[in-house]
């Protein structure tokens, strides 16, 4: 194996000086200025997660944790100094994560849409939901009734699996 | 680890290993090796973000109530010990790639105290969750929350509980790597570990940065 195996480095910033392994060293300055974007842009967070934005809201937090992710990898990661490959593998888990989340949200969300008795659990089918779940009461009081199959803990503290593991049914989670 | 000696040019530093010709090239396999265990770990923690999608999705109501429940101010606090301690790990590795002995011990050390004042947090917030019976799956005896918070709280369990233990063994890793740069293992010459542990932290941070704002501030 010769040197022609080694990945040139791409071209970067004046460091104060390279280490004889490679790689590179950032100023303290550079790594002081992104910890401040982080800091600032937590507090970005939760403060638009006081603001009434509906819908959008999750789209923002999700925005801004990008954005601070990027700063992580590519300053404190040194991914913006480093190979491309390692960007490569890192960008590609992202992908086939987004991928992952793309086709099992396809897939989810389609329950139920071509052929309704075929889509349904057997369970439900023989058994259907006696009442809908009531609309959720608010906080401090506990509702009146308990929704079908929903599980009930006796007054011990113990669990009714049996209920439990019925409600999964009713609720298609297995 | 062994030491053997070098036998060739200048930039060989005595932690050189077979079968590897420089420096540079062992020191970029060594990073190759963590950059994939990085991508697995992403795709690990891909599986609970997947449920928390499809369970927040099924219940959005449930989920908006009953993170109430989870302190917004210690989650913050959390977030910002975090990305402190990503910042003194990368100066850590900066000390290290400088030769700086003393400057790499202090900024490891730094960085294993803000994770312990992490799972200390960590520690308080699930004694509150455990006492109001605020509990995952078929655990929750919790009361005052309509719809299905068992769900939201085996997310939230599980998905911080998985993290912590990746701050656990960060922490390990860390101590590890202090008790090795006290030695002076670490120098300008050869400081892969240090740099992998690095990655590996700021990984663990990254996760943090997307769990506290689908977990603590749901709207």
């Amino acid at each position: 194996m010769s040197a022609a195996l080694q990945t040139p480095a791409p071209t970067r910033p004046p460091t104060e000086m390279t280490p004889p392994s490679g790689g590179h060293v950032l100023p303290v300055a550079l790594y002081l200025k992104v910890f401040g974007a982080l800091l600032f842009l937590t507090g970005v967070t939760v403060f638009v997660s006081y603001l009434d934005l509906g819908r959008t809201s999750i789209v923002v937090a999700m925005s801004v944790a990008v954005v601070k992710a990027f700063l992580v990898a590519a300053y404190f990661m040194h991914l913006k100094f480093d190979e491309p490959f390692h960007v490569l593998i890192f960008v590609a888990s992202i992908l086939f994560v987004v991928l992952f989340f793309a086709l099992t949200l396809v897939e989810f969300g389609s329950r139920g849409d071509v052929v309704p008795e075929q889509d349904t659990p057997a369970y439900e089918q023989d058994n259907p939901p006696a009442a809908p779940v009531p609309t959720p009461t608010p906080l401090g009081n506990t509702p009146a009734a308990p929704p079908v199959g929903q599980q009930q803990p006796s007054a011990a503290g113990q669990c009714d699996w049996r209920a439990f593991t019925a409600s999964l049914c009713e609720r298609r989670m297995v | 680890m062994n030491r053997t000696t070098s036998t060739h040019g200048p930039d060989q530093s005595p932690s050189l290993h077979a079968p590897y010709d420089s420096a540079q090239q062992q020191r970029s396999a060594s990073k190759l090796g963590m950059w994939i265990f990085l991508a697995q770990e992403i795709l690990f923690f891909s599986g609970l973000f997947m449920a928390y999608i499809v369970l927040r999705f099924l219940y959005p109501d449930t989920f908006l109530q009953a993170h109430a429940k989870l302190s917004i101010p210690m989650g913050a606090s959390n977030t910002v010990i975090l990305i402190t301690s990503s910042l003194t790990m990368a100066l850590a590795v900066r000390a290290a790639q400088i030769g700086d002995r003393k400057g790499q011990v202090r900024l490891l050390a730094a960085t294993l105290l803000l994770a312990c004042a992490f799972l200390v947090i960590k520690y308080f917030e699930y004694m509150a969750k455990i006492e109001h019976g605020f509990l995952p799956g078929a655990l929750y005896t919790g009361t005052g929350l309509a719809g299905k918070p068992h769900l939201f709280f085996t997310m939230y369990f599980v998905m911080t509980g998985l993290h912590g233990l990746h701050v656990l063994a960060g922490i390990g890793l860390i101590a590890w790597l202090i008790m090795r740069a006290r030695k002076g293992a670490f120098h300008a010459g050869y400081h892969t570990p240090v740099e992998n542990a690095g990655l590996y932290w700021h990984l663990v941070d990254l996760i943090w940065i997307f769990l506290f704002p689908l977990l603590y501030l749901v709207k």
